[in-house]
């Protein structure tokens, strides 16, 4: 596959998805095909040594990390990737001392303390997510603002709601001159209607419902209980609001449900 | 001249019928491989429009409201014009993309025959 400029941050990012559901090796496969046009980019290779760790192959990671530490010794995301493998080691180190001197002693070489200074405070939503079982009510919102307000990023896009099946406001982040009440009885009473009379003709479960009108598009997609709404400009990219909106429903569910 | 112009979107591969309906869900003129679905997929989605009418406002043949729903099975497309809707039942193989920009220009074409 041909990899062109304007299209390589769009594979970065499905490399990302990839890796952020736990898909390394699809991830190592994009990773490789966008290196293989850009060799240098570092965005790719960073992804890439990510996997490695992951994967625990060492014999693919050390050289990368070698190359990138070479290459931007004091760039956050390489010391990051480094440095919880550093972590990761030691951890191993104390449950089993190595007999083998050479590895420990070339990892400590390393920028361990700067690499430490970057593991802390960025705690990863996911990790949150799975390492608590029950969210309180704060966490829950700021979770799902966060996730809201990555998909209000993308160009175009002009607000996104989570609301419950019945019509009841979960999150919003919509522009000022929509209000989310109206905006959340709309999108329910829509999806509502067109799920019973589709359910009528026997043409399956609803999955998601795209509407245009002038130059506003409307997308709603169906999780489990709840309905994602996303309102956008005619400009916006809808393969990249699919693709962020999948991500979104993922996230949602790890934490509503 | 109407079944001429629906046969069009017929010629998409995937496509499994194409019916042309009032305001209130009459059929005007229908295409479809198994005939029996087509009157209800046409009441229903005439129901599905008048609710987002209300919802979102009245189309018109200036500002058309196009819909695309896609069930586990098949997708639905339909655009709203003023006086008619045109309404298609298609595989989830289907070029959507061709789809969406055949069935606009044929809708733009039957606007001063219905």
């Amino acid at each position: 596959m041909r990899v062109d400029r304007d299209s390589v941050s769009l594979l970065v990012a499905l490399a990302e998805d990839f890796y952020n559901n736990d898909s390394f090796i699809e991830s190592i496969n994009y990773c490789n095909m966008i290196l293989s046009q850009f060799p240098d980019l570092k965005d790719a290779e960073v992804l890439l040594l990510k996997c490695f760790r992951k994967l625990n192959d060492e014999s693919s990671f050390k050289p990368l990390l070698e190359k990138l530490l070479k290459a931007y010794p004091d760039d956050k995301a390489v010391l990051d990737a480094a440095g919880m493998l550093q972590k990761e080691a030691k951890a191993a180190e104390v449950k089993n001392p190595s007999p083998a001197e050479e590895p420990a002693e070339q990892k400590k070489s390393a920028p361990a303390a700067e690499a430490k200074r970057f593991e802390e405070p960025k705690t990863e939503v996911r990790q949150d997510i799975q390492s608590s079982a029950v969210l309180s009510a704060n966490e829950t919102e700021n979770l799902l603002d966060s996730a809201l307000e990555e998909i209000n990023r993308i160009n175009g896009v002009l607000g996104s709601i989570i609301i419950e099946e019945s019509g009841l406001i979960i999150r919003s982040k919509v522009i000022e001159n929509l209000d989310p009440e109206i905006t959340a009885a709309l999108f329910s009473t829509i999806f509502n209607v067109s799920e019973d009379s589709i359910s009528k003709v026997n043409l399956g479960m609803i999955d998601r419902v795209f509407i245009e009108i002038g130059k506003v598009r409307i997308y709603l997609f169906k999780g489990n209980g709840y309905i994602l709404g996303i309102f956008t400009e005619e400009i916006v990219k809808i393969g990249l609001i699919l693709i962020k909106a999948k991500q979104l429903l993922k996230n949602i569910k790890q934490v509503l449900e | 001249m109407i079944k001429e112009t629906l046969e069009k979107i017929m010629e998409i591969s995937g496509v499994k019928g194409v019916e042309a309906i009032t305001k209130d869900g009459l059929v005007i003129e229908k295409l479809f491989y198994e005939s029996e679905t087509s009157d209800v997929l046409g009441a229903m989605v005439a129901k599905i429009n008048r609710e987002m009418e209300m919802s979102i406002g009245r189309s018109t043949n200036e500002l058309p409201i196009f819909s695309t729903i896609y069930t586990d099975k098949h997708e639905v497309l339909f655009i709203s014009k003023e006086k008619f809707i045109i309404v298609v039942l298609a595989e989830k193989n289907v070029n959507i993309g061709a789809l969406i920009i055949q069935i606009k220009s044929i809708a733009s074409a039957l606007q001063p025959h219905i």
